[in-house]
């Protein structure tokens, strides 16, 4: 697995870390294990998959549901950031 | 840094493969009307057009999955000792992909063109056996 510079640096975690560990028990077919490793993955393919629908289709509230779609996954990772270092540091 | 010397010749392959799969991902996206008319045109005759707009859209992910990942390799080879992860997605993505294009000359009966395939197909296959 690739590894986190920041947290090669500082030894703490950063808001995209267990992304990658996600990722890949998603390929694997494991995906209660992908959603306990990071949560946000689910947004962030579903974002990734509106947005390859609107580039091709021009779809008619895509940039709306972009918009909302970002908005949602940021606010998702912040939130599982901050859990993630409270259960850490608890 | 002591750089293992053993991994050069799987770290050219994957540089080669990033090379050809993202030139020809981001060719896809960029002129993704041009290439539907032209597969259009050379398949539809043989087989039902929303297949080969599925099937042009599954080459397009796994050449651009395929490609990054060979990026990831590329990193995961420099910066880590001796782990072959994400070369091995890569390279199993971007041989995928040359399968499916294979499949795709071959039903439209393009044998010279089925040919030209096999070039990068080699290239793949060797990197295939360094990396399992």
């Amino acid at each position: 697995m690739l590894p986190c510079g920041i947290k090669q640096l500082t030894g703490f975690d950063c808001p995209g870390c267990g992304f990658q560990r996600s990722l890949l028990s998603l390929l694997k077919g494991d995906f209660i294990q992908s959603f306990e490793y990071y949560p946000p993955l689910t947004l962030i393919i579903a974002l990734m998959f509106v947005l390859i629908l609107h580039l091709f289709l021009d779809l008619k509230y895509g940039a709306t549901i972009l918009k909302w779609l970002f908005i949602t996954t940021n606010v998702a990772v912040l939130i599982n950031y901050i859990v993630k270092m409270l259960s850490l540091t608890s | 840094m002591v750089y293992n010397t053993e991994h050069i010749p799987l770290l050219f392959i994957l540089v080669f493969l990033v090379i050809v799969f993202i030139q020809s991902g981001v060719d896809k996206i960029i002129n993704w009307k041009g290439n539907l008319e032209f597969t259009l045109s050379t398949l539809s005759s043989k087989i039902p057009s929303f297949l080969v707009v599925f099937a042009l859209f599954i080459v397009l992910l796994l050449e651009t999955f395929g490609g990054f990942a060979s990026i990831g390799g590329i990193i995961e080879l420099i910066f880590c000792k001796d782990q072959y992860l994400w070369a091995q997605i890569g390279i199993t993505s971007c041989s995928s992909a040359l399968i499916v294009l294979l499949l795709g000359q071959r039903i439209s009966q393009n044998y010279v063109d089925a040919k030209t395939i096999v070039i990068y197909f080699i290239v793949a296959l060797i990197g295939l056996t360094l990396v399992f």
